[in-house]
């Protein structure tokens, strides 16, 4: 930087000479952001990193107002790594949240084990770690996508978020403590005020699931579980069980409260595996179905003028890497392959971009991805023209569940006639408009969805 | 040197007592009883229901003292707390009844409005006398049906559905 333009380092301190406006600074804009550019002196400088004043609207956002339901601003983000204070969060507690001491918190592993633990957030830390990437997705995610009040894709698929997270691996931690023969479930269980519980298999644990205190390098957001949560990459949001503070190892699903009432549509039998088949057949549907969407241009968003743009999205899996994502601009009469920016892993956001050009008529602009075990991202005809989602039509659009998971539990024979979910991962259009802006066509498609999630709650 | 040997072998027997993870020698060693007061969450088998046993009867005066402020009258909620009875009650959904036991017991009650606090605990015999009551005001068991360790778990929930139960039993 040259010193002779911008003069000495704190020159300038304090008070309203901390700006020193360039150009036409200390003109206030319709948004009430001072316009132009200006500098900031030493004592400016505050000890975390400061977001710009021009960016400062791109905040998490409550879909219907509630902040403790806050969405990820996918439309303005860049790459695949959702900055912490941009995480989604899905509170079932009205928004209650535990802000915990980490000296006074401590783990319980216990249960099925040989040697029962205590273990305190520094015992944690002393253990060797993992750091992964990965995407974490709320059942309800992208549930709106038919509501005429959703516009953006923060609205409609800003449940998802992706991040770094370190900890301990599960895996590690069960050897320690010495898992007994019949041992194939596990609960995790929140210091929250509702004792949020979930189950999981023990072969998910053994997998890749971690015990995380870090979430982009730094302790984890006081919302996202702080001091410590699990994530099991992939898998439904509310079983990567925030505020964690105790692991009991078990030998069936232990169906606690919220693994009893909600979401239980995406399960592959209507209201539920557990409603028709007992505990058994719970546990293989919690992978995210492999999903895809357009962040740039999106709902809400305005283009200037015709010409070239770089379409961009996100894409993601829980059954692995993003292999393909395809977009159209024609509403689907031909489609062209994205490119994926690296890196692309396994059960992360992949980024996909794809050179467009606008003519300036209107456009639906789509995207459709294809996930490392050959699953395709489903259209609304394709849902929606299946009206029950227990019935054979079902495991011929989407496939049977092969999962080692679902093959494990119930068998070869149940699983080749049970579907994997795709209900939330119908693929998004958006319409560019002839004045250049871009809206959400699909609440149009609306009535023909309730009709099929009408039958699929009561049809059983 | 043979104190030294003593004095060593004392260390790492006392140092095992409390240190748990044997590669890391990390954490500490719950007691039983430690273990059990934070052992409270309850699974379809019902194996860890304590003892204690109510009825609907003796439910309905606990839930107008300590439920329904939120709940409303019977459970009738139409505000912002969830119903417990009537067309939009969800709990008629949940396949096994050890899943109510559970969450009144580790839950509830809560203040108003800070409804992130617990109001004081319940007794096991009144978790099961609620449990009863809820489950009484969906029609699910009768007023006088006794619950405790041994019946709750056998609880017949309406949308359990029999048709999977004939491939997937459990």
């Amino acid at each position: 930087m040259n010193k002779n333009k911008y003069g000495r380092r704190g020159f300038l301190k304090g008070g309203a000479a901390l700006v020193g406006g360039l150009a036409a600074g200390g003109i206030p804009t319709a948004s009430g952001q001072e316009a132009g550019t200006r500098l900031i002196h030493d004592a400016g400088i505050r000890p975390l990193g400061e977001v710009s004043r021009f960016e400062r609207k791109i905040v998490r956002r409550g879909f219907g107002g509630n902040i403790a339901n806050a969405l990820t601003p996918h439309q303005d983000l860049h790459g695949i790594i959702t900055p912490s204070e941009l995480h989604f969060i899905v509170n079932h507690e009205n928004g209650a949240t535990p802000d915990i001491d980490p000296r006074q918190h401590r783990l319980l592993i216990h249960g099925m084990v040989d040697r029962p633990v205590e273990l305190t957030m520094d015992d944690i830390k002393l253990l060797p770690s993992v750091s992964r990437i990965c995407f974490i997705e709320c059942n309800g995610n992208s549930g709106s996508q038919f509501d005429k009040d959703a516009v953006t894709v923060q609205d409609i698929h800003g449940r998802s978020s992706c991040a770094e997270w370190t900890g301990v691996p599960l895996s590690l931690l069960l050897k320690e403590v010495g898992v007994k023969p019949g041992a194939e479930w596990l609960i995790g269980v929140a210091a929250d005020p509702g004792r949020h519980g979930h189950s999981f298999p023990m072969s998910k644990a053994m997998d890749d699931a971690i015990v995380a205190y870090a979430q982009n390098g730094q302790a984890l957001r006081i919302e996202n579980g702080y001091p410590l949560r699990l994530v099991l990459p992939g898998w439904s949001g509310r079983i990567n069980v925030k505020w964690l503070d105790r692991i009991k190892v078990v030998d069936e699903p232990y169906m606690n409260r919220q693994e009893s009432f909600a979401y239980m549509e995406q399960a592959p039998l209507g209201m539920g595996a557990y409603a028709f088949a007992g505990a058994k057949a719970f546990g293989f549907h919690h992978e995210s179905f492999t999903k895809s969407v357009i962040t740039y241009p999106s709902g809400g968003q305005r283009l200037a003028k015709p010409g070239m743009y770089q379409i961009s999205g996100l894409a993601w899996s829980g059954g692995g890497a993003i292999r393909k994502v395809e977009v159209t601009a024609d509403d689907g009469r031909s489609w062209k392959e994205a490119e994926l920016q690296a890196p692309v892993l396994s059960r992360a956001f992949t980024r996909f971009t794809l050179g467009w050009k606008w003519d300036g008529g209107e456009a639906i602009l789509k995207s459709r991805s294809t996930d490392e075990r050959g699953n395709v991202q489903p259209t609304p005809e394709q849902v929606g023209g299946t009206p029950n989602p227990t019935s054979p039509e079902q495991v011929a659009v989407w496939g049977a569940d092969t999962s080692a998971t679902c093959r494990n539990l119930l068998g070869d024979d149940l699983c080749s006639r049970l579907p994997v979910r795709a209900q939330r991962s119908i693929i998004q259009s958006w319409r560019v408009n002839r004045d250049g802006n871009v809206t959400n066509p699909m609440p149009a498609m609306a009535n023909k969805l309730a009709a099929f999630l009408v039958n699929d709650t009561h049809e059983h | 040197m043979r104190w030294l040997g003593l004095l060593v072998i004392t260390l790492m027997a006392a140092s095992e007592g409390f240190a748990q993870l044997p590669t890391f020698n990390l954490g500490r060693t719950p007691s039983a009883d430690e273990i059990r007061a934070q052992d409270i969450t309850v699974g379809p088998s019902g194996k860890e229901l304590p003892p204690g046993r109510g009825t609907a009867k003796e439910g309905a005066a606990i839930f107008e003292k300590r439920c329904a402020h939120c709940h409303g009258v019977n459970g009738a909620a139409e505000g912002q707390f969830p119903s417990l009875s009537g067309a939009k009650a969800r709990v008629v959904n949940y396949p096994f009844a050890t899943t109510i036991w559970d969450f009144i017991n580790s839950a509830m009650p809560r203040k108003v409005p800070d409804i992130g606090t617990r109001e004081g605990t319940l007794t096991a015999a009144e978790v099961y006398s609620l449990t009863a009551f809820v489950l009484y005001r969906n029609n699910i068991v009768k007023e006088m049906d006794v619950l405790d360790a041994t019946s709750l778990p056998k609880v017949k929930m309406p949308k359990r559905d029999p048709h999977l139960d004939k491939v997937a039993p459990r």
